[in-house]
């Protein structure tokens, strides 16, 4: 069944959620919280894994868990006390928890014992341990989770059933018994009428008939219950069996349950609502605030002047717009505790692969952005708190050395500054060596060797592709994979990211992100008839284009001389293959920047003004276009295309600049290929 | 989107198949370009709405005239006439855009005017009688004879094949 | 024959909808009490499989109302839970449940209670 891998999917995604509260609860424990509710959240978070490792058969898994569960659970109802060295004993067992959950998930075969110190660590430290620990037992037990009744000799079974009014209450009907019965042997059927009562005296939902069966099975006396499971109190029941040589009864392996039940007082203020219905919400927020963009069109001197009462209201009316739109936002906004909260797990690893001690502190868990951008910045955030450790402490002795305190600091830190949410990355470490940074930039041709720059740049330099600082590709940092990449990432979601470094002293890296992708600030431009929206967060500089500044480079087009260098000039004109107009005013160049850091001016006629868009889909209904990254409704309902700057770029480097007509080679195409 | 009348109240309910012919009839929208007649079957017809300019599309096919505001949503309009091989429509405020769902996407169809709403028996719908390869149209999908009238069928999935130049 | 699902978790949901439908059921499925009612309203049902803990209407609150009403007293009511314990089995069944499933289910278990209490 291919539905299985997307319930899989969807199970590891609850997982990966899971697992990111679990080690939120914990962290917030091992602070020192010791509010209850904690040590519940944790256990429904363990409890949950286990359900769906169980609907899966991940029986690795769900051995170790049982484990975790076990001690959560004694903890939860206050038979096991929360001590120091067993908070950090389970901090570890969640992190080898999510080593387990990703084993699964990509089908890793992990080692025999990979998981057993974590778990009889765990057990050992909650006093769990006997003999033979309680993981190794599951974890032999968990191969045969079911037995059936070893086949023996067929038995004679005698049933008498005698069901009460309130089992027909609840649905179950003596009819169903029978034929399950019959599932096990044959079965000789006695009916006794004697309760019944007089025709007109009976009731038609109550219970006069009794039952007597005979039933010849192999089966063991625990299947034959299971027919009566659901009625046993709603019934006068007794099962006997006869010639019984010895009593063989079959011994079921203790299944992994054994919970007790435990008031559930899970109050929370927040209700769980469909995505859809949010973005059809979000979508809806958009077509408002495209309508309020229509009417403060209408608002002129004219109108102030003849109606001062209805422009009054309507500025009103727009203010409340823009606050319905920004709350309307903020529904798909999450805290950043999600990935903020798997932070310290990574600097603890770190921290023993290294052999430098670190800490971290965070704050500003709270602050919330869109959830696609949350999803997205894991990677990112990531990188950046392992190049910290990796690149920015220093070696304890080299700490103390320096004066510095023996363990590192790492402080995380989120906030939200306007409309975007600032990330910042502090170490005090050892900053960054501006003068090696400098000689590699030059090594790697990245810079001119007698190139003048301030501080502030040099430290810049880490964000250009394929710069690393590392003399040797450390395994800690990933392989060769650097800033530039976190920068390419951030750029993606419409954020920046700098560096600040003192030498000595530490770095600090920030990322300024968009609270939601569903919204950006982008100038409008016309390109002959055309209108164009330009991402904010791309733009350096519009400037007009003067003769002065342009120049023609055989082979490579214009050129455009921008402070100290030569940009390639774009004319959007000729990459869309849009007509020129009659009367051609004068030109302007937007210079922007692209992915890789380099700039660009594109060339377009007129800019229109600033404002912010609501992103629709291109693809929703058509199909992706080379170097549009979606659509827009500007305030007079006409459609505009947003620009991929640098999609634009690849474009024209791969498109001769005076290319032919390209629709009717499009006609020709497809009478080539049917 | 647009059609959520179309959709179950609850996302996860399933077994709700209206037979939606009776006997087999099915109703079409019929529709004019230039002198030929064209059907579809009224259940991806999402609208009918007046003409207004679009917002062109680079690199898309030349039969892609650009996109349409449709309430909110970003809809591309495709010139019939183009796709037909039969020159391009130069079109007024009286021409029409009927919006169709093709393969959960929504797309609209410039056409002249849109004449008649047919029932029409599947046993009715002849097929494309084979001119030796030359002039086979592959975007029709049958013709059905209306009193006098040859009607033809476009094949809305064709339709939207290769819409873009990549 | 078909079944009604009530279950806030995608995973479970999917998982239920999954085991029933290849074994021939059809399914429909509400993610709470409420939706459940209402689905209930519009689908004639011969059998609900519902979850306890969940946001909006639980499922006990959820089988008080369905028992409530006349027209379901004979219709079978599993409930699907992580806490089979005696306690709960005997709240389960004052509501007027048939039966019970485990969670996490096997899916030929829940096929087995399945046929157990339908026709």
């Amino acid at each position: 069944m291919d539905d299985i891998e997307l319930f899989k999917k969807t199970f590891f995604q609850e997982c990966a959620d899971l697992l990111g509260s679990l080690e939120a609860q914990l962290g917030s424990l091992q602070s020192g919280d010791r509010d209850p509710e904690l040590v519940h959240e944790s256990f429904r978070a363990i409890h949950s894994i286990k359900g769906g490792a169980g609907a899966f058969g991940f029986r690795r898994l769900i051995a170790y868990v049982h484990v975790m569960e076990t001690v959560f659970d004694l903890i939860r109802s206050d038979k096991l006390e929360l001590s120091d060295e067993l908070l950090n004993s389970a901090v570890r067992a969640s992190d080898v928890l999510a080593d387990l959950v990703h084993a699964a998930e990509v089908g890793q075969d992990l080692e025999a014992n990979f998981e057993s110190a974590a778990a009889n660590d765990l057990a050992q430290a909650a006093g769990l341990d006997r003999d033979q620990s309680l993981f190794d037992t599951l974890a032999s037990q968990s191969s045969t989770a079911t037995m059936s009744a070893p086949p023996g000799a067929k038995r004679r079974c005698t049933i008498e059933f005698q069901p009460k009014y309130d089992m027909l209450r609840r649905a179950n009907e003596p009819i169903l018994i029978v034929r399950q019965l019959k599932e096990l042997g044959d079965v000789k059927t006695m009916v006794d009428t004697s309760a019944l009562p007089a025709l007109d005296a009976i009731d038609a939902t109550d219970a006069y008939l009794a039952w007597t069966f005979e039933l010849e099975t192999d089966a063991g006396i625990d299947v034959v219950r299971e027919a009566f499971e659901f009625v046993e109190d709603d019934c006068h029941l007794s099962i006997t069996f006869e010639d019984i040589a010895d009593a063989a009864e079959p011994v079921l392996a203790a299944s992994a349950g054994g919970e007790t039940p435990a008031p559930r007082a899970i109050s929370t203020a927040s209700i769980r609502v469909e995505l859809e219905r949010v973005d059809r919400l979000v979508n809806l927020v958009g077509e408002i605030a495209i309508g309020q963009a229509m009417v403060s069109q209408q608002i002129d001197d004219e109108l102030v002047k003849t109606h001062p009462r209805l422009v009054q209201e309507l500025t009103a009316l727009l203010a409340h717009t823009h606050n319905l739109q920004e709350s309307v936002m903020a529904i798909r906004a999450q805290p950043v505790k999600s990935i903020f909260a798997r932070m310290p797990r990574i600097v603890r690893e770190l921290s023993d692969q290294t052999g430098k001690a670190v800490r971290i502190e965070m704050a500003g868990e709270n602050t919330e952005i869109d959830k696609t951008v949350i999803e997205q910045l894991l990677d990112p955030l990531t990188h950046m708190i392992r190049n910290a450790v990796d690149h920015g402490i220093e070696a304890p002795q080299d700490r103390l050395a320096a004066g510095k305190p023996e363990e590192g600091l790492i402080r995380l830190r989120a906030e939200q500054r306007g409309s975007r949410i600032v990330v910042e990355i502090t170490d005090d470490g050892r900053g960054i060596d501006r003068e090696r940074v400098r000689r590699k930039a030059i090594d790697k041709k990245l810079i001119a060797a007698d190139a003048h720059l301030s501080d502030e740049e040099i430290d810049n330099l880490i964000f250009l592709p394929g710069f690393s600082t590392a003399d040797s590709i450390s395994d800690i940092s990933g392989r060769g994979v650097g800033m530039d990449v976190v920068n390419k990432n951030i750029r993606k979601l419409g954020g920046r990211v700098s560096i600040r470094s003192v030498p000595g002293r530490g770095s600090s890296v920030m990322l300024t992100l968009p609270l939601t992708l569903a919204v950006l600030d982008g100038m409008v431009v016309r390109s002959g008839d055309e209108t164009f929206v330009i991402p904010l967060t791309n733009i350096i500089e519009s400037l007009l284009l003067r003769d002065d500044l342009v120049n023609d480079v055989a082979g490579s087009g214009k050129v455009l001389k921008f402070r100290n260098e030569y940009l390639a000039l774009i004319d959007l004109k000729q990459t869309f293959n849009i007509p020129a107009q009659q009367d051609m005013p004068n030109e302007l160049a937007i210079v922007v920047e692209v992915e890789d850091g380099s700039l660009v001016g594109l060339v377009v006629d007129e800019i229109q003004g600033q404002q912010q868009v609501v992103i629709k889909s291109l693809e929703e209904n058509f199909d992706v276009i080379p170097g549009i990254a979606g659509a827009t409704i500007l305030g007079d309902g006409e459609v505009a295309l947003i620009l991929d700057a640098t999609a634009v770029r690849e474009l024209n480097g791969r498109r001769p600049a005076n290319s032919a007509n390209t629709g009717k080679a499009t006609m020709e195409n497809q009478e080539i290929h049917p | 989107m647009i059609d959520d009348t179309m959709q179950s109240e609850f996302p996860g309910v399933m077994g709700q198949n209206p037979d939606e012919s009776s006997e087999g009839a099915a109703q079409y929208v019929a529709f004019v370009v230039g002198e030929q007649t064209y059907c579809v079957d009224i259940m991806s017809v999402r609208e009918i709405r007046a003409w207004t300019g679009t917002t062109s599309l680079p690199n898309a096919a030349e039969f892609v005239r650009g996109v349409v505001n449709l309430r909110g949503v970003v809809v591309p309009i495709i010139d019939l006439r183009i796709r037909l091989d039969q020159g391009e429509t130069d079109p007024t405020k009286s021409h029409v855009v009927v919006i169709v769902m093709i393969d959960g996407k929504l797309n609209g169809m410039l056409v002249d005017a849109v004449s008649d709403i047919l029932t029409i028996k599947k046993t009715d719908i002849m097929p494309i009688p084979d001119t030796g390869g030359e002039a086979e149209n592959p975007y029709l999908d049958g013709l059905i004879s209306v009193e006098e009238d040859m009607v033809a069928m476009i094949a809305l999935d064709r339709l939207i094949e290769r819409t873009v130049v990549h | 024959m078909r079944i009604l699902t009530v279950d806030d978790s995608p995973t479970v949901s999917q998982m239920l909808k999954a085991t029933l439908v290849a074994a021939g059921y059809d399914v429909v499925q509400a993610e709470n009490g409420q939706e459940g009612l209402k689905v209930l309203k519009k689908n004639e049902v011969d059998l609900i499989i519902s979850d306890v803990n969940m946001q909006k209407m639980g499922g006990f609150e959820f089988v008080t109302q369905v028992r409530e009403d006349p027209d379901y007293m004979g219709l079978p009511i599993l409930f699907l839970t992580t806490e089979a314990s005696d306690d709960f089995k005997q709240i389960g069944r004052d509501i007027g449940a048939t039966g019970w499933l485990e969670k996490p289910f096997d899916p030929d278990e829940l096929l087995k209670v399945v046929r157990r209490v339908t026709h």
